[in-house]
């Protein structure tokens, strides 16, 4: 079976396929797409236009301190609420004794977008409880 | 009903490459929400031309090709977010920008590959339905989404800009008659199914101008389209941005000689 040249002006002899019309279900889910469609595309407008390009603005927490079979490790959540994302987000803990640094580790969030939160986690050998444990974005890169 | 199942399958069939793919997940956060809203946009009307030349079901009026192609973008959003959740990429504490991005990225491949699949996977046999031959501006037009629908599969991949780097000025010349050559010879000289003979009266050059050259240049316009809206092209020199588009206007030549085959 061989479609008719392309180039053919080729009027079309055989048996015309019954050409079907839309249901009503169908118009139904057509509108509800249609509307879906319309909302995305107000929504990606409004936030380009509304939505200031701020640099990322990340916040550091602590969200557990568990042990490990090495030491301990400490889950933190970095949030972004600034409007753009950041990409290589390097994360460090200090773990310091009256005032002397005793420890420090070191993570990387691959990408924090903006107005969104990524968890990740720092291993120490000493216990953080007890311990000034201050955590911090030091750099990253725009993606 | 099971034109819907079948539209699911299809879109996931052709979207899952991208699906699986760390740039696009990212590309749904940090793309510029206004050349994803344009994107999206510009999809509707692809959609309506692909439906009128295959599609879903013969349809009678231009607004059934409409109707046709919102409900397969419903479809390829719901197999996007139904996939991305599976797969964890889509979890609590995205913003809503970040996931309605994600989602509405790949509602484009996706609902391609749900128009195509009643084309390409369709129940009846072929010769069934008579397909209509396209038109020159019908080729022309079949030619862009092919080569938009397989640009689309590369150009979010770092490889694109790393391979472009890495080719020197001849090399992308020599890459560029090659897109050229290839494509030419997978619609006329390999003589595959749906290929075309030439007609004895039209001379050889002229099919080549008229229909290569110019669905070669389509591939480039389209090849350029992606890379800036996927943000490739930003404080990229001439030189990077016209490399770059030959590399990505390589499969691009591929998807729009393919297209002419296929639909």
């Amino acid at each position: 079976m061989r479609p008719s040249d392309a180039h053919a002006q080729d009027a079309s002899g055989g048996a015309e396929p019954a050409l079907e019309s839309t249901s009503p279900v169908e118009w139904v889910i057509a509108g509800l797409s249609g509307l879906l469609l319309a909302a995305t595309l107000s929504y990606m407008v409004i936030f380009a236009f509304s939505e200031p390009r701020t640099p990322p603005a990340v916040t550091l927490s602590v969200a557990t301190v568990t042990t490990t079979p090495g030491g301990y490790l400490v889950v933190f959540r970095a949030d972004n609420a600034g409007g753009a994302a950041a990409a290589g987000v390097q994360v460090s803990g200090e773990l310091r004794e009256g005032g002397t640094v005793v420890e420090t580790s070191q993570a990387t969030i691959d990408y924090l977008p903006q107005r969104s939160e990524r968890r990740g986690g720092l291993f120490f050998t000493r216990n953080p409880e007890g311990l000034d444990l201050n955590l911090r974005a030091e750099g990253y890169s725009e993606p | 009903m099971r034109g819907l199942g079948r539209a699911f399958a299809g879109a996931l069939i052709f979207a899952l490459p991208m699906l699986m793919t760390m740039e696009m997940w990212r590309l749904g956060f940090y793309m510029q929400p206004l050349r994803l809203a344009l994107l999206l946009v510009l999809t509707v009307p692809v959609l309506v031309g692909l439906s009128r030349f295959g599609g879903m079901r013969p349809t009678a009026h231009l607004r059934d090709d409409l109707a046709d192609a919102l409900v397969v973008m419903l479809i390829a959003a719901l197999a996007a977010a139904f996939t991305l959740y599976l797969f964890g990429i889509l979890t609590p504490g995205m913003s809503p920008r970040e996931v309605v991005g994600k989602i509405a990225l790949q509602t484009v491949p996706g609902s391609f590959g749900a128009m195509l699949a009643r084309s390409q996977l369709g129940g009846e046999p072929e010769g069934e339905r008579e397909k209509q031959a396209p038109t020159y501006w019908g080729e022309l037009f079949l030619m862009g989404a092919g080569a938009l629908f397989l640009s689309f599969n590369m150009a979010p991949t770092e490889e694109m800009v790393l391979i472009a780097y890495k080719m020197s000025a001849w090399q992308s010349v020599g890459l560029a008659v090659v897109s050229l050559g290839l494509m030419h010879a997978f619609v006329y000289a390999l003589d595959f199914r749906g290929g075309s003979a030439r007609p004895a009266e039209i001379p050889a050059w002229s099919v080549f101008a008229r229909l290569t050259l110019v669905g070669y240049a389509i591939v480039l316009s389209v090849s350029l389209f992606t890379l800036w809206v996927f943000s490739r092209t930003d404080g990229a020199g001439l030189q990077e941005i016209i490399s770059a588009s030959i590399v990505l206007g390589f499969p691009g030549a591929i998807g729009a000689a393919s297209a002419r085959l296929l639909l």
